[in-house]
């Protein structure tokens, strides 16, 4: 992992020739600019990591309308009673403070890929040497028929953070003893593969845990197999019982519509009428701005190269989190985090002549199954024939000791800690 | 030593731990001649790359706070003897840890690497 002569000559002859070619001014000005989008766990770690390893030489300015970031990670254990919102809010204030960074409170409205500028919602135009986009995910109001932005109060999805959290916990609250829940899980790619699973045992959790034990969840899969499976279904059985049942598509026969304002859904196998509650995640794609700069030609989210974090459609531009395809690594904040850490490094060798490194990736999933009862996912990545490949992973096994589950959501817990302090300070 | 965050030493999958580093009681080989062992191909005091060290901290930061706060379930990491870092570090390395993160984490790290890491996190003070 240690970077040989010829990485470190390869890299500083990459500023060299930047500068030569004019490709981004940057050597010549007073301070090169970086402009990111987005402040979660990529946009923030990016803008801060670039702001203290750029050796002072690199101005960041942050684009991030929101004054208080909630975290959508964790968000379930929020759902589940394990923690209090204001324990998922974070604020900019000391990124601002410690590292210099530019907060601009606004959305960025669009992007001037041809003149390197960002466009905020007020017209005002921020110009970069480079860019790092993290938007995050929009959802596609038209995946599931007969459901609607219009029809998300009634049926949330709980995708993206604030009100939405707060329904689905109103919702399930509302539930009575005897009620079925139906959720519609997202077909891949989405936002934390193994999250409406977790989200699925905090219900069960609840209604368990309030007497509500005829109460039951149905989940509705588009896809066959789902993030932790094997792992998830045997725990559930034991933890709930009969309370959870997953069907794939070859068992529901796809999942024709919903009607809100019954609360129905019908699918090829059989029709949920008087749903107490039905949570919806439908499919998703890359942040809007993302996808109309034209970085997300086909398919909704945005080509990378594995060993910069850069678009391939446009070298001046970094794609993280959500947004972009990141091969074997799945879209959470701990691959967000991660990604930034990457494309941090990259910017600062280009902009500021600091030293570069191989890109290495690493990602861990926990989720909450039940009290005391977590977990996990991960690997380690590399780039490697065009895309960023899993080296070594690991998982849970079913029946692991109570000890191990107890000592899993202990790490879920300090990790969130760590993260947090990670990216916001 | 808390049970909490012993991890098991005796090489047995403790698939749910990160481990914490010198908390080997049940070992069959004491921890201290792990790092004897180790000693014998690594400097006594490591002479870690600063820059390096640096750079592949980004990936430990993530999980272990650099305030060296502890919620529990990771423990702190910054302000421990060099040598003693990169001995354990690589005795995560060759599976002798239990762990699966930190086996994961550790795999593809030099020892160079580690050096650097425990030249880096080893000057790292508490914050009060």
């Amino acid at each position: 992992m240690t970077p040989t002569r010829r990485d470190l000559v390869a890299a500083s002859g990459a500023v060299l020739a930047a500068a030569t070619l004019g490709m981004p001014a940057v050597l010549g000005q007073a301070k090169a600019r970086v402009v990111v989008v987005g402040g979660g766990p990529g946009g923030a770690t990016a803008a801060k990591y670039i702001a203290r390893d750029g050796g002072g030489r690199i101005a960041v300015t942050l684009v991030e309308e929101h004054e208080v970031y909630q975290s959508c990670f964790h968000s379930n254990l929020y759902i589940g009673g394990f923690k209090s919102y204001e324990q998922l809010l974070h604020r900019y204030d000391a990124l601002t403070a410690a590292y210099g960074i530019t907060l601009a409170r606004q959305r960025a409205a669009r992007i001037e890929r041809d003149r390197k500028n960002v466009v905020l919602a007020d017209g005002t135009r921020l110009p970069y040497d480079r860019l790092v986009l993290s938007p995050g995910i929009d959802l596609k109001y038209d995946s599931v028929p007969g459901w609607s932005q219009d029809a998300e109060e009634i049926m949330p999805h709980g995708w993206k953070p604030g009100r939405q959290t707060l329904l689905i916990r109103e919702k399930l609250d509302a539930v009575p003893d005897g009620g079925t829940i139906v959720m519609i899980a997202p077909p891949n790619p989405y936002r934390c593969p193994p999250g409406p699973y977790e989200r699925a045992s905090m219900f069960a959790h609840v209604l368990k845990s309030t007497g509500r034990t005829k109460a039951r969840v149905v989940i509705l899969d588009p896809k066959d197999s789902f993030s932790k499976q094997g792992v998830f279904m045997p725990d559930w059985e034991k933890r709930y019982g009969t309370m959870i049942e997953w069907l794939g598509p070859r068992v529901h026969d796809g999942i024709k519509s919903v009607d809100p304002a019954k609360g129905t859904v019908v699918t090829g196998f059989e029709t949920y009428e008087n749903c107490a509650f039905v949570n919806v995640i439908p499919a998703q794609m890359a942040g809007a701005v993302a996808r109309e700069a034209g970085l997300a030609p086909a398919g909704g989210y945005c080509a990378i190269d594995p060993a910069t974090m850069k678009s391939t459609v446009d070298p001046a531009v970094f794609v993280l989190g959500d947004a972009c395809i990141a091969g074997d690594m799945p879209k959470s904040a701990f691959s967000a985090n991660n990604q930034a850490k990457v494309a941090a490094m990259v910017a600062c060798s280009e902009l500021a002549g600091e030293p570069a490194f191989p890109a290495r990736y690493f990602n861990t999933c926990w989720s909450l199954v039940a009290p005391d009862d977590a977990i996990k996912v991960g690997g380690r990545y590399e780039p490697r024939d065009g895309r960023i490949a899993a080296t070594e992973t690991f998982i849970s096994q079913p029946g692991e000791s109570d000890e191990v589950r107890r000592q899993t959501q202990a790490e879920n817990l300090a990790w969130y800690e760590a993260i947090s302090a990670d990216i916001f300070t | 030593m808390s049970k909490q965050t012993a991890p098991d030493c005796n090489g047995a999958h403790a698939a749910g731990t990160y481990g914490r580093p010198g908390a080997c009681h049940g070992l069959r080989v004491p921890a201290l001649a792990c790092v004897t062992l180790m000693l014998g191909w690594m400097p006594a005091k490591a002479a870690g790359n600063e820059v390096l060290g640096r750079h592949l901290s980004a990936e430990c930061t993530a999980c272990h706070q650099l305030s060296g706060q502890s919620v529990g379930g990771i423990p702190p990491i910054i302000g421990w003897p060099e040598d003693q870092f990169a001995a354990v570090l690589a005795s995560y390395g060759r599976k002798e840890r239990g762990g699966q993160v930190m086996q994961a984490i550790t795999a593809k790290l030099s020892p160079d690497d580690m050096t650097a890491l425990a030249a880096y996190f080893g000057a790292v003070s508490p914050k009060p």
